[in-house]
């Protein structure tokens, strides 16, 4: 991925917009993809670098990264029903599936048959919590950068983290699928 | 390995978007780089997004009226699968006639664009759509020293179809209406809408564009002086777009020359003679990704040839409390000239509340009054002269 430049000074970000567009576009548009839907990111990702060009970009509050991220997870946040839908589309779907015996990846088997429970616990998620989680697992946000993202504290992300990872795991029956799998 | 981690490949992942999709954010962005500086006003809601690629002053009947044409006359367009073979003759048939017309120029080319759209709103409980109009004109000067003068208006926002209207006034008309937003919009995003009967809130800027760069750089930094160097030859033409795709880095986001090649329609939007449009039309028309829809009424009311240059069906829209409409897209040509009547016609492929299945959801326009001229722009009296110049 090409490092954006130096953007310490909100006008700078106007000059440099068409390589902070060419750094990111594609895994902003992948983040959108995955909790919504190809054609939805087709425009929401436009609609993305539309509202960041015009401006609001604070340097003390991180970098252009997880900036871009925050208005994404905006975004979406106004398609909450498609997304519940697509969750709870998902974990229906992956309960009808039979586990591939074709499938050499062992770890693809176990994340294959946890699909379901977890698309659905996912879909049962606050949005603050599973905004957090996503932000986390498909945009690869540390703490910090998921913080700057949805402009909150740090503390309130670790929270949300454990409470969400707590109805993972639960959807999950309270075991460890790569162990069982394995076993 | 956590939960999250496992979630993390669990997740389905998603395929990177198509050249054409990054091309039409870029399209989209380099619009929002050509806006003039808007007005910070609280309850403003512009949608100027398209504001470079987009066109009259007409009175709301016309306009409603012409929605209303546009939805019945597109209804008939015969879906691709039933186009005939050769169904692109109708390209080259235009081609021939617009290779016929004289080059006529004046010392600006301008440029004035509407950007509509249907908006669900709200008085009281009663829930109905208005459509909303904004207006930019462009007057790019013929001498590169001479100033660029772009001009923005808010038009209106009226009730879209004379049933809104009776819906509008049995609340009472109120000056200011809800829009209807999906569930979980904050509120904050969700802002009222003034209506608006008479064009308002001029703005102009007045601006040397340094060397005469005209500001559609989707086809990169051209100036008149290099678009009257085109050909006038289809094959000669796809050598030059060729040639620039090899040396433009954002034009290699396209993986192949091939892929490119769709974007030969800007110059179906930009101030070339009409022997190069002809030769753009000729080469549009043996792409196959170029297909003919037919003869329609464009949401002006004229007549017009609607065709589509690139994907122009899976896309969804908002609109009102549904996060997902369907809707495909569609150009519209003027049917003499070759130049753009309308461009981006969303119009939805489903029904949703309020909206019917083919009804035009939004559209850039060109008005009329486009074309060459020796007519000075001036800025009319009460338009605010903004100081920045156009970037």
């Amino acid at each position: 991925m090409a490092v954006p430049p130096d953007l310490a000074d909100p006008p700078d970000l106007r000059v440099h917009f068409e390589q902070i567009f060419n750094a990111h576009f594609a895994e902003i548009h992948r983040y959108i993809a995955r909790r919504l839907s190809d054609d939805t990111a087709d425009d929401l990702a436009a609609e993305v670098f539309l509202a960041a060009y015009r401006g609001g970009y604070d340097a003390s509050r991180g970098g252009v990264r997880p900036w871009l991220f925050g208005i994404a997870t905006h975004l979406i946040s106004r398609h909450r029903r498609t997304e519940i839908r697509r969750w709870k589309a998902l974990s229906r779907t992956a309960e009808r599936l039979e586990p591939s015996h074709e499938d050499a990846a062992l770890a693809r088997v176990a994340a294959g048959e946890v699909v379901g429970p977890l698309a659905g616990a996912l879909a049962a998620l606050n949005r603050g919590d599973r905004d957090v989680v996503l932000l986390s697992v498909l945009g690869g946000l540390s703490h910090a950068e998921v913080a700057a993202a949805l402009n909150i504290p740090a503390g309130t992300v670790a929270s949300r983290l454990n409470r969400a990872r707590k109805q993972l795991r639960k959807a999950l029956g309270d075991v460890n699928p790569l162990e069982e799998t394995h076993g | 390995m956590d939960e999250l981690t496992l979630l993390a490949r669990a997740l389905p992942d998603a395929p990177p978007p198509s050249a054409e999709v990054v091309e039409r954010a870029r399209a989209r962005l380099a619009a929002a780089r050509q806006e003039p500086p808007r007005p910070r006003r609280s309850g403003r809601r512009g949608r100027l997004v398209w504001a470079w690629t987009l066109g009259t002053a007409m009175a709301t009947a016309a306009v409603v009226m012409a929605v209303v044409t546009l939805v019945s006359s597109l209804a008939l367009v015969p879906a691709p699968a039933l186009v005939p073979s050769g169904g692109n003759e109708a390209l080259l048939r235009l081609a021939d006639e617009v290779a016929k017309l004289p080059d006529d120029r004046g010392a600006y080319w301008r440029r004035p664009l509407l950007n509509n759209g249907l908006i669900r709103v709200k008085a009281g409980d009663k829930a109905f759509n208005v459509l909303s109009s904004s207006r930019i004109d462009l007057w790019q000067p013929r001498d590169v020293r001479d100033p660029v003068h772009v001009e923005q208006w808010e038009q209106f926002v009226r009730p879209a179809t004379p049933a809104d209207e009776r819906v509008w006034r049995a609340a009472g008309a109120p000056a200011t209406v809800q829009r209807v937003c999906t569930p979980g919009t904050r509120a904050g995003d969700c802002k009222k809408i003034r209506m608006r009967s008479k064009p308002s809130d001029c703005l102009s800027t007045h601006a040397a564009e340094p060397g005469g760069v005209l500001g559609d750089r989707r086809l990169g930094e051209l100036t008149l002086a290099d678009i009257s160097a085109l050909p006038g030859d289809a094959a000669l033409l796809r050598e030059r777009l060729r040639a620039y795709w090899k040396a433009s880095k954002s034009a290699r986001a396209w993986k192949s020359f091939e892929e490119f090649l769709p974007m030969a329609r800007v110059l179906l939007e930009l101030p070339v003679s009409p022997s190069v449009r002809a030769a753009a039309l000729r080469l549009l028309a043996g792409l196959p990704t170029t297909k003919v829809r037919g003869s329609v009424t464009d949401p002006m009311g004229r007549q017009g040839l609607a065709v589509t240059f690139v994907k122009s069906e899976g896309f969804t829209g908002q609109f009102g409390a549904d996060d997902e409409v369907a809707e495909r897209y569609v150009t519209i040509l003027h049917p003499r000239t070759g130049t753009l009547l309308a461009a981006n016609v969303s119009i939805a492929a489903e029904s949703a509340e309020g909206l019917a299945q083919g009804t035009v959801m939004h559209y850039q326009a060109w008005a009329p009054e486009a074309g060459w001229t020796d007519e000075r722009p001036e800025r009319p009296r009460g338009c605010r002269r903004s100081d920045r110049p156009i970037p």
